[in-house]
């Protein structure tokens, strides 16, 4: 019977563990990468903006060398204001699906204006030119990172923060469940609980620490690369922060489940002291 | 009697942290059985796009081997390897391995997919057709020499042939590795204004 209740526990523990690591990693998901704000807060934390600023404008300095226009033509086409409500734009087509268009008419026409003012159009030109204002536009679109799969990601985004609300209510009912099992299990030794409660949060930042120290020992985070240097940035200091805050989690049930460990251990010297003053008293008596 | 109170507590202790390792293993155990592929994949992904520049990484010379006719150590990509200097329109300009916009900012660019000098193929030069590179090309006639300086070696080429191209025309900066042929191309007109979709190639064989 011993043997049964003893699995039955542990069956129970491993649920229980599970249910942990879900609600921490769910929170810690929904207040940094499903949380908009928290995107814009970082973006704004790492520079990002005045980033691609920077490289919008280098992405159209490569362009005038082979245009045989001067560099003037690129005086003031674009401000690191419009930048920034672009990008603006692009993160709220992801996280709210307003699937708005980036509008380039006003680079366009800041372009065509200094170009105008070189005094360099001609009728056979202004097919050529027209060509370069529409490369210097989806440059621009591609510096900012403008796709047609914004939308996709929000409805990607989307169905997940779905299926994980749906989780969380299932995962809700079988904590319960399992808080109240383990609560029976231990009912002819109810100090036994806090050993068990121990051993549960013991279990979970085992698990996230172990998994962290794989994951950095696996892969390079802050060697990560993609599209360019401003983003590369910037999502490198998002996974950084969300590592970190998963870590800190780990050693915060690490900290709580030594005390219960230790707690437990308490118990069962007072309760071995108090067994034997019993086991005494009744030889006394005797 | 205290150290049986000791024995008991330490006992419980044990068995708490075995019973918390099992579940951890069961647990490491079970995704790695459910999840291994996607795991695998997943660290496979975020160490593609993981790029470790060791900035103090030594620069390995790069040597021409001659009987096989390859390059050992070839150049870093976006680094210059080379000088081209052609006389008659007094240009004298770095050769960077690459040819991104970037890259033909600072110079010529060396087209990734074609061979190095020494290396007995084709290789595609690359430049603005701005003043400070390729503005002068219409100046070159057949038979020009274009001397490309190396940090493995000096190379002497001779113009044989010039065309005019449309950019998607590809067909007429073939790669091969019959016979060492420097191309060089620009944008053409060479004073245009706006996008130029044609481009003027020089065509130029290795002198022995």
């Amino acid at each position: 019977m011993k043997i049964v209740i003893n699995i039955l526990k542990f069956i129970v523990m491993l649920v229980l563990v599970l249910c942990v690591l879900f609600f921490g990693l769910k929170n810690i998901a929904f207040s940094t990468i499903l949380n908009k704000d928290y995107v814009l807060n970082k973006l704004e934390e790492t520079n990002f903006y005045s980033g691609t600023f920077e490289l919008v404008k280098s992405g159209f300095e490569n362009y005038i060398a082979q245009s045989g226009l001067e560099e003037e033509a690129l005086n003031n086409i674009c401000t690191e204001e419009k930048v920034k409500n672009d990008i603006g734009i692009i993160i709220n087509n992801i996280y709210n699906g307003t699937n708005e268009d980036i509008d380039t008419t006003e680079i366009a026409n800041n372009l065509n204006a200094n170009i105008d003012k070189l005094n360099v159009r001609t009728p056979q030109n202004q097919k050529a030119l027209d060509k370069f204002v529409d490369q210097i536009c989806t440059e621009y679109k591609d510096t900012i990172l403008n796709t047609k799969y914004e939308n996709t990601i929000h409805n990607a985004l989307n169905k997940v923060i779905q299926i994980m609300e749906k989780l969380q209510t299932i995962i809700l009912i079988v904590t319960i469940i399992g808080i109240i099992c383990i609560i029976l299990l231990n009912v002819k030794n109810i100090y036994k609980l806090v050993g068990n409660i121990g051993t549960i949060l013991f279990s979970s930042s085992l698990v996230i620490l172990i998994a962290i120290k794989l994951l950095n020992v696996n892969v390079n985070i802050s060697a990560i690369k993609l599209f360019n240097n401003t983003f590369s940035n910037s999502i490198v200091t998002v996974l950084q922060d969300i590592i970190n805050k998963i870590n800190n989690f780990g050693l915060i049930l690490l900290i709580i489940s030594i005390i219960l460990i230790i707690l437990n251990a308490v118990i069962y010297i007072l309760k071995f002291k108090e067994t034997n003053n019993k086991t005494k008293s009744e030889n006394i008596s005797e | 009697m205290h150290n049986k109170r000791i024995i008991q507590a330490s006992k419980a202790t044990i068995s708490v942290i075995i019973v918390a390792l099992l579940l951890v293993g069961l647990i490491f155990f079970a995704t790695y059985l459910f999840f291994g592929q996607e795991i695998d994949t997943a660290v496979l992904l975020l160490n593609t796009v993981s790029v470790n520049l060791n900035e103090n990484k030594e620069q390995v010379p790069t040597i021409l081997n001659e009987e096989k006719q390859t390059l050992e150590n070839y150049p870093e990509y976006g680094t210059q390897y080379a000088t081209i200097e052609i006389p008659r329109i007094n240009a004298n300009l770095p050769v960077y391995f690459g040819d991104t916009l970037e890259i033909l900012k600072k110079g010529v660019g060396h087209s990734s997919g074609s061979y190095f000098p020494g290396e007995g193929g084709s290789i595609v030069y690359m430049g603005h057709n701005s003043k400070k590179v390729f503005r002068r090309f219409s100046e070159l006639q057949i038979g020009d020499p274009i001397k490309v300086t190396t940090t493995y070696g000096e190379f002497n080429y001779k113009i044989y042939d010039m065309q005019l191209i449309k950019e998607t025309e590809l067909e007429k900066v073939p790669i091969q590795r019959e016979e060492e042929i420097l191309m060089v191309y620009t944008c053409y007109p060479f004073n245009n204004i706006g996008y130029a979709d044609h481009r003027f190639v020089v065509y130029a064989k290795l002198e022995k």
